[in-house]
């Protein structure tokens, strides 16, 4: 009875995981015959000022709208394609993540309890949606609660998805441009056998002229003697004007042009709106057109030679046909993504040096440092081809601190490691490298990670020396935080004297880099204030972070020498020291106040107030054991003795 | 020496305990201070924090300021730098990062007591040597007489930080006195119908009443107001009242017979050493945003020997004497552009980058002499 009972239970699990395999393999059967998409990514678009690839504007997009960079596991680009030129089959693809469900009952909506929701579950909400952030636009923004917030970003991303939606309805086949008649569409060279079928507003623009000639006899609209021809030549023509009124809007700026001697991008459709002085755009055009008609026919390889063929277009109005090679760049940054396989190593480097303190000693000491060297050259790689892409030194912006910060420490976990010698040095690396490579994945989240600079940032001098310089020492301080958890537990789980002095010594060293660089870069940072704003000094809220910073490692160091604390209290010390970071680094971006307010980062506050109270916490506990411990060790040797 | 290392006084100079103070409680304000200019602005936090020796904190704890923890580190770093140190090799890193310390507080010391800011707005092709205060004002006066093309003035102008009610003015060299009837330090200025004044009320833009407004704590928004009678100094019973705001464009003219004398409210100008005029003010965007690549301004540059031309933009300012001209802000309306450049006067200007110097210096060679110990010892042990 029992083993029947077990064995109808494998069965059917059995039988849930073949259906699973089939659905998978269904899936794979109903999807585009188009599987390749590296052409297609490589199309450049300007957008915020810079020209990326569409692969990235991709990604971004899918990441505002979802959460995500990729679409039910496939790349972001085949669901922008699917977008571009199948817009009515994204209408059910739930990728509206919505945070608030309270969101969905502001829009009069009854769903059920989601994250994520599709266009069409979300359209019958649309009317309300735009009446309540009309308001939410009238309030202030500071003062908008989370829900108002959430709204108008739902509102926007709605938005921006139909608009989208729009922009290469030019070239997709519909019923409105099939042509009628037959003297009609021999004018128009198209061969009886396929006049009735649905065309592209393309196909019939270019023949806007001959559409014209019916249209020359006509006095007026209503004119009732009108030949079959000439009423569909109206009808057609009257269809394209209201849809060129209706899109000339639309966005995506993939077309370069050049007006009043001024470089800027166009979109298609308002390429389309110069046709009626210049066909200078034709060209460009009709590669559009083959490569929307070779998806819709499922033909890779027309797909592919239209790509080819409008990127090298492009290609020479703005590199004169030498491409820089970022582009393509960018796109296998995107593709192979260097910092998620750093994640990886530097995750499984921890777990192996963490293994290599108990057990089997030798062995994972070795692994850990395969794994570690194997996490730096993605890592390195990552940033190097950021650096190539944007033309900048490796920090520019926030998200890059925390992956330069990332690749110091682990740096700084090998020198450590080449002095000790104990594997603390793999742990402070392995800790600190996944901890900064996990907060920049939070704020990849934001949108493009490699956005142009505001005017004063433009220098690549300062980028070089002062940043650099601030975000070593930044490294240095949170490395020796590391340490210092380090030797606070060792103390806790009673390691020998050998060791705990090691530890202490390492944090020394590490955070004398720090308070260096640190120190450095602040008086660089204090340079660079003078050359742009002039003074030197303005007690400006991050000139105070990074000020905070030395003042602490200052303190310490001159607090030790008097022996007003130990190696315990430099310990402690290192692990406020990196509290104090936290908040010269990001913390102080919150308050919203100064010059530096460039660095904008929202949704921080609550976790950086959270990791503040785990560290005291931390602090109290962990000091308090310590604490009656030797208390505890006195008595008995009193005892003892006694 | 060995005597006075031993007294008390020096004892407590050059304790570690006193560094360590000074350090935490700069630390203390920094921190305190970042937090209390998101309410209260920066010019106050950095009146009432950094640049004060005491403050009440919550208006009756009296608590250090940063001048006086400064001060207290001078004190301490000199000491420390005559007593403490060895002069040995091993220690020079060590001594190179203290006295670069204390060039860097006296070069603060320089910048807070020397340094004066100002600007200087440009419309394009206009030219000119004297650039205004930030905070201060000033009662202006002066005539001009008409000599062939050349209008010649004769200015007067008073500093008017201290004034109060009643108060007597003497503008000797133009021949006039003044008596201050209301002074506002900060005030709305209207014209108002009714007014029933026994004497009329003379100003350019038809303002008759002045309201005290509370005056703002960050100076530069302040805009001040002054109802005042003036006589020449030989009539001196035929007054006339004149009203002056700060947010004039013009200023009020006054007839004594046939002498008419110029008055204005405005702030206070510095003569620059040179002429600066604006050629052309560029703005450039990133393709297909509104976001600023640059910023430049182009002006042409009178010094006492010579004309030249000088860009100046971000991060790139003129340098001249004492001065320098950075690019600040900008104004495009109606085809017109207006460059607004910040001047500073500051004659310590170079201190803080000997200090900085002099410090990193100091530090790198400590921390290549430590390493290089460890290493060492390290290598020793192996051995």
């Amino acid at each position: 009875m029992y083993s029947s009972q077990r064995f109808m239970k494998y069965l059917k699990s059995i039988l849930v995981l073949i259906s699973l395999i089939i659905s998978i393999a269904c899936n794979e059967v109903e999807a585009s015959p188009i599987t390749n998409y590296d052409n297609f990514s490589k199309i450049i678009i300007l957008e915020n000022g810079r020209k990326k690839p569409l692969d990235t504007y991709a990604r971004n997009l899918l990441l505002e709208f979802s959460g995500r960079a990729s679409f039910n596991k496939k790349p972001a680009i085949q669901w922008l394609a699917k977008m571009f030129f199948l817009p009515e089959e994204t209408q059910d693809d739930k990728i509206f993540m919505v945070n608030e469900m309270q969101v969905i009952q502001a829009m009069d909506l009854n769903l059920e309890t989601s994250r994520k929701f599709s266009y069409n579950q979300l359209k019958d909400g649309l009317g309300k949606l735009r009446e309540l952030s009309e308001k939410i636009y009238k309030i202030n923004e500071k003062e908008r609660s989370l829900v108002q917030k959430e709204l108008l970003r739902l509102s926007h991303s709605i938005n921006n998805y139909m608009n989208l939606a729009s922009c290469f309805q030019f070239a997709l086949p519909y019923p409105d441009f099939a042509i009628q008649d037959d003297s009609l569409a021999r004018a128009l060279g198209v061969q009886s056998a396929v006049q009735t079928q649905n065309r592209s507003f393309y196909s019939v623009f270019l023949k806007s002229e001959v559409l014209n000639s019916f249209l020359q006899d006509i006095n007026t609209p209503s004119d009732t003697n009108l030949t079959p021809a000439q009423k569909d030549a109206m009808r057609l023509s009257r269809t394209l004007h209201q849809w060129s009124n209706y899109y000339k809007r639309s966005p995506i700026m993939i077309l370069p042009s050049t007006t009043h001697n001024q470089k800027t991008w166009i979109s298609p459709w308002e390429a389309l709106g110069h046709f009626s002085h210049s066909r200078g755009f034709q060209p460009e055009m009709d590669k559009l057109q083959e490569l929307t008609s070779a998806y819709l026919d499922g033909n890779q390889v027309d797909f592919d030679l239209g790509c080819v063929a409008f990127n090298k277009l492009v290609a020479e109005d703005i590199w004169d046909g030498h491409d820089s090679g970022n582009i393509s760049l960018e796109v296998m940054y995107n593709k192979y993504s260097p910092f998620l396989w750093s994640k990886l190593f530097y995750g499984l480097m921890l777990i192996t040096a963490l293994c290599s303190l108990i057990f089997l000693k030798k062995t994972f000491y070795r692994i850990s440092l395969v794994l570690l060297i194997l996490a730096l050259i993605p890592h390195s790689l990552g940033m190097f081809a950021r650096m190539l892409i944007m033309g900048r030194p490796p920090v520019t912006n926030l998200y890059e601190t925390f992956i330069f910060v990332g690749w110091m420490s682990a740096i700084l976990g090998i020198v450590a490691e080449w002095f000790s010698r104990r594997g603390l040095g793999f742990i402070i690396a392995g800790f600190s490298s996944l901890a900064m490579l996990l907060i920049a994945q939070k704020y990849a989240m934001d949108g493009d990670t490699m956005g142009m600079l505001v005017a004063v940032l433009d220098s690549n001098f300062w980028l070089a020396s002062h940043v650099i310089t601030i975000t070593m020492g930044y490294a240095g301080c949170c490395a020796a935080g590391v340490a210092g958890h380090v030797y606070v537990l060792q103390k806790v789980f009673n390691a020998d004297k050998e060791k705990l002095t090691d530890t202490s010594k390492m944090i020394y060293g590490i955070l004398a880099f720090g308070l260096v660089f640190s120190f450095i870069g602040t008086v660089l940072g204090g340079i660079w204030a003078d050359q742009s704003w002039g003074r030197f000094w303005g007690w400006d809220p991050k000139e105070n972070g990074a000020l905070l910073i030395v003042l602490w490692c200052a303190a310490l160091f001159h607090a030790r020498l008097d022996g007003m604390i130990k190696h315990l209290g430099m310990a402690i010390g290192s692990i406020l020291c990196t509290v104090i970071v936290m908040f010269a680094w990001f913390g102080v971006n919150l308050l919203g106040v100064g010059l530096h307010a460039y660095g904008f980062s929202s949704g921080v506050f609550l976790k950086l107030l959270i990791y503040f109270i785990a560290e005291f916490v931390f602090i109290v506990f962990s000091l308090g054991w310590i604490m009656q411990k030797t208390a505890l060790e006195k008595k008995v040797k009193q005892v003892n003795k006694g | 020496m060995a005597n006075l290392k031993k007294s008390k006084l020096i004892k407590f100079l050059i304790s570690y305990k006193l560094t360590v103070f000074c350090l935490l409680w700069l630390m203390v304000l920094t921190f305190w201070g970042t937090l209390y200019q998101v309410e209260n602005g920066l010019y106050i936090t950095k009146e009432r924090m950094f640049n004060s020796w005491i403050f009440m904190a919550g208006g009756f704890f009296p608590v250090p300021g940063a001048r006086i923890i400064l001060w207290l580190s001078l004190v301490n770093l000199t000491a420390v730098t005559v007593f403490r140190f060895r002069y040995t090799w091993k220690m020079s890193g060590m001594l190179l990062t203290h006295v670069g310390m204390l060039i860097l507080i006296i070069g603060s010391g320089f910048t807070l007591h020397l340094a004066q800011e100002s600007s200087l707005t440009l419309k394009e092709n206009q030219g000119l040597n004297v650039s205004n205060d930030y905070h201060e004002w000033e009662l202006a006066l002066w005539s001009q007489t008409q000599k062939g093309n050349v209008l010649d003035k004769e200015v007067s102008a008073m500093g008017i930080k201290t004034l109060a009610n009643e108060q007597e003015l003497r503008f000797d060299k133009l021949g006039y006195e003044l008596t201050i009837q209301n002074y506002f330090s900060h005030c709305d200025a209207f014209t108002k119908k009714d007014v029933s004044s026994a004497d009329k009320i003379i100003n350019a833009s038809g303002i008759n009443t002045l309201t005290a407004k509370h005056p703002q704590p960050d100076l530069s928004k302040n805009i001040p107001g002054i109802k005042l009678s003036i006589r020449t100094s030989s009539q001196p019973d035929n007054p006339q009242t004149v009203m002056l705001y700060g947010g004039e464009r013009f200023p009020t003219s006054v007839f004594f017979g046939t002498k008419k004398v110029f008055l204005s409210l405005r702030r206070k100008r510095h003569v620059l050493p040179i002429t600066v005029k604006l050629l052309d003010f560029k703005k450039v965007d990133y393709t297909g945003t509104q976001m600023a690549k640059s910023f430049e301004s182009h002006v042409e540059i009178t010094t006492p020997s010579m004309k030249r031309n000088v860009r100046i933009s971000m991060n790139k300012p003129l340098r001249y004497g004492h001065y320098t001209f950075y690019q600040s802000s900008y104004s495009q309306s109606n085809g017109a552009e207006t460059s607004t450049l910040s001047v500073v006067r500051n004659s310590g200007r170079l201190l803080p980058y000997i200090a900085s110097l002099v410090i990193s210096l100091g530090m790198l060679i400590h921390f290549c002499i430590v390493m290089i110990k460890f290493a060492n010892r390290k290598r020793a042990q192996h051995v």
